[in-house]
């Protein structure tokens, strides 16, 4: 087995150490989220359950759908595609439970960490500053609901905790690009 | 903007998470081998080009990333219905009953 995730090269994070709070509540706060290991997964559902005791997490089994614990988060995008968000210190365990699950389940579990980063997208006008470049409708977008989508043409995957708390996950080459947007829209007044 | 029923997501969503994929139902020669360069020609090349009930190949590119089959006017640009990839060819009165309903009044 390859050596441990954690002693990895960390990932180039262009954030790293940013933070921006617009207005004064702030009205529209941006963080980098904490790096983590994420994986791409492809299961049939029916050996959903098995996966789910690979990752030793819930696996949701609808498009939309997230099951946010602590530390270990899955996302369903697709009919088949889940994207796996874990600490770390799980990762090696989650590949070395997902390679003895070959035998029994035909699945694809690629680790996709460096990948894509996260922000944090919080405040009043965090729905604001999304919607300046992404047309779904985020208000009627019920919480804890997630989705592959388009922001100021990038591709994104959207997390909603709330209506005033969501997560990004955007390509690393994309961030700079994207966090300077979210400021730019984020400083446009209502009218 | 324009938002198109994704069967897989089953809510209409913006079109530019959309890629449009050419005609639907295009059948490769089930034996290359064996097939003909008249049968290939059709397969590669033919396409029907109407002008009103047009049946597409849709990508869900920056959402659910399935394909899927649409039915759409391509004199009015509506979509009429969208069903999964797979799924048999809606018949015509249904197709017809649909664009009645999607009228305006």
């Amino acid at each position: 087995m390859s050596e441990p995730i954690e002693t990895r090269l960390k990932p180039f994070n262009p954030l790293a150490d940013k933070t921006l709070a617009l207005g004064g509540r702030p009205d529209l706060f941006l963080r980098p989220e904490d790096e983590c290991a994420r994986f791409s997964l492809r299961v049939p559902v029916g050996a959903l359950k098995k996966a789910a005791v690979a990752f030793e997490g819930n696996i949701p089994e609808n498009i939309g759908e997230m099951s946010v614990g602590t530390g270990k988060s899955a996302l369903c995008l697709g009919p088949d595609e889940w994207l796996l968000l874990a600490p770390y210190r799980d990762a090696q365990s989650i590949i070395v439970r997902f390679s003895q699950l070959y035998e029994t389940a035909a699945h694809s579990l690629v680790d996709v960490s460096y990948c894509t980063l996260g922000i944090k997208v919080c405040g009043p006008r965090a729905r604001l500053a999304l919607n300046s470049g992404c047309p779904l409708d985020l208000e009627n977008m019920p919480a804890g609901r997630c989705t592959r989508t388009v922001l100021a043409k990038a591709q994104i995957i959207l997390l909603k905790f709330d209506d005033q708390h969501y997560r990004l996950e955007i390509a690393r080459s994309f961030a700079p690009y994207i966090w300077e947007f979210l400021k730019n829209a984020g400083k446009i007044e209502e009218h | 903007m324009l938002l198109i029923d994704c069967p897989y997501c089953r809510q209409g969503r913006p079109e530019i998470e959309f890629s449009h994929a050419g005609e639907a139902h295009m059948e490769r020669p089930a034996d290359p081998e064996t097939a003909s360069d008249a049968q290939w020609e059709a397969f590669l090349f033919h396409r029907t080009n109407p002008a009103g009930i047009h049946f597409e190949r849709w990508y869900h590119i920056h959402g659910c990333g399935c394909y899927f089959n649409a039915v759409r006017d391509t004199v009015s640009e509506k979509f009429i219905l969208t069903y999964k990839a797979g799924e048999p060819r809606p018949a015509v009165s249904e197709i017809e009953a649909l664009m009645v309903e999607k009228e305006p009044e």
